[in-house]
């Protein structure tokens, strides 16, 4: 229902217009009928900053592995695929996303239900695929 | 003083993106090396204007963020229609 | 010269960033191909940007001012999936195979 009031900006005494902006927009949306059923639902904002650091953690894990690998000099890249277990379209784009945030693995091709992976290390990519990220990810999902 | 020093270590790191993109095989690297320069330059903005004093600079490297994005997206989408390949994006 | 207990944080967190942003375009001149270069430059976007913005958020205390400061990056963590997927799926499209190993 409310899935636009997260524009970040409380500047200055001009909240007050943009309290009746949003009310207005939400307003003509719901006359329109333009709520569809992909819009956020509440209770993925209750769970959405466990979910943001539990992303910052894994971030900064294999970045530390990018890092030490950048200066060791010995990576061997590996591209494999790997399955999506996401019922939604969302689910599987928000995956895809994890995958390519975090630094070495990037997501590379998309198709139905598998995605191209491409890893800088071989610990790396048995990270992924032992599956950890696609459990929280789903997990999310419902 | 703290932030005279990293403001030299992000020019040395731009000038070593920039090697990538004078000699760079691809266009696709030409094309990375350039949106990391922007996103270092947009750091550089801010650190620039907590050294000097004057945090409004803030504003300016938010909109350099955005403007990075897009500029990177429309060069990759001019590669593509010329290349008259299909239009995925 | 005393520094206090704030500063010294922030003055760790900065050369952290820095240490990442330049190990970074290190890793966009040593690695071999188009592939492997995107990990160096989603870890300037990352890592580098988001140690840096949080030692200036620190410097400058909680103010409206780190507000606009968290936005960066948080506009940078979007943005920057969307511009690395699309690099890798031209390159894998426009027939530049990367050189590793395939396994199923």
């Amino acid at each position: 229902m409310l899935w636009l009031v997260l524009s970040g900006y409380l500047k200055t005494l001009l909240l007050f217009f943009g309290l009746v902006s949003v009310l207005f927009v939400i307003w003509m949306s719901y006359r329109a009928n333009a709520l569809e059923e992909d819009s956020l639902p509440i209770k993925l904002i209750l769970k959405l900053p466990f979910y943001w650091l539990w992303l910052f953690k894994e971030i900064f894990k294999s970045g530390i592995i990018t890092t030490a690998l950048i200066w060791n000099g010995k990576f061997a890249p590996q591209l494999f695929r790997i399955r999506a277990s996401q019922k939604s379209t969302t689910g599987i784009a928000n995956y895809a996303n994890a995958i390519t945030l975090t630094p070495g693995t990037v997501t590379i091709e998309v198709e139905k239900k598998t995605l191209l992976v491409h890893a800088l290390n071989k610990k790396l990519s048995e990270d992924l695929q032992s599956e950890d990220m696609d459990k929280v990810i789903t997990g999310l999902d419902k | 003083m703290i932030f005279f020093l990293t403001l030299s270590i992000l020019g040395i790191s731009v000038f070593m993106c920039l090697v990538r993109a004078i000699k760079g095989p691809t266009p696709f690297d030409r094309i990375l090396s350039i949106s990391s320069i922007g996103t270092i330059i947009a750091i550089g903005i801010s650190v620039h204007g907590f050294a000097f004093n004057r945090p409004d600079f803030v504003d300016i490297s938010l909109m350099y963020v955005l403007l990075n994005f897009l500029g990177t997206i429309a060069i990759l989408r001019y590669y593509k229609i010329k290349n008259k390949k299909t239009n995925v994006i | 010269m005393s520094y206090n207990f704030i500063e010294i944080f922030s003055i760790i967190s900065l050369i952290l960033g820095c240490f990442f942003i330049l190990s970074g375009s290190l890793g966009l001149i040593k690695l071999p191909d188009v592939f492997s270069r995107i990990h160096a430059a989603g870890l300037i976007d990352t890592l580098g940007s988001g140690f840096i913005v949080l030692a200036l958020i620190i410097y400058s205390g909680f103010s409206l001012l780190s507000l606009k400061l968290v936005l960066i990056p948080i506009f940078l963590l979007f943005t920057s999936p969307v511009t690395s997927h699309a690099i890798s799926l031209f390159a894998y499209e426009s027939g530049h195979k990367p050189k590793a190993k395939i396994k199923k």
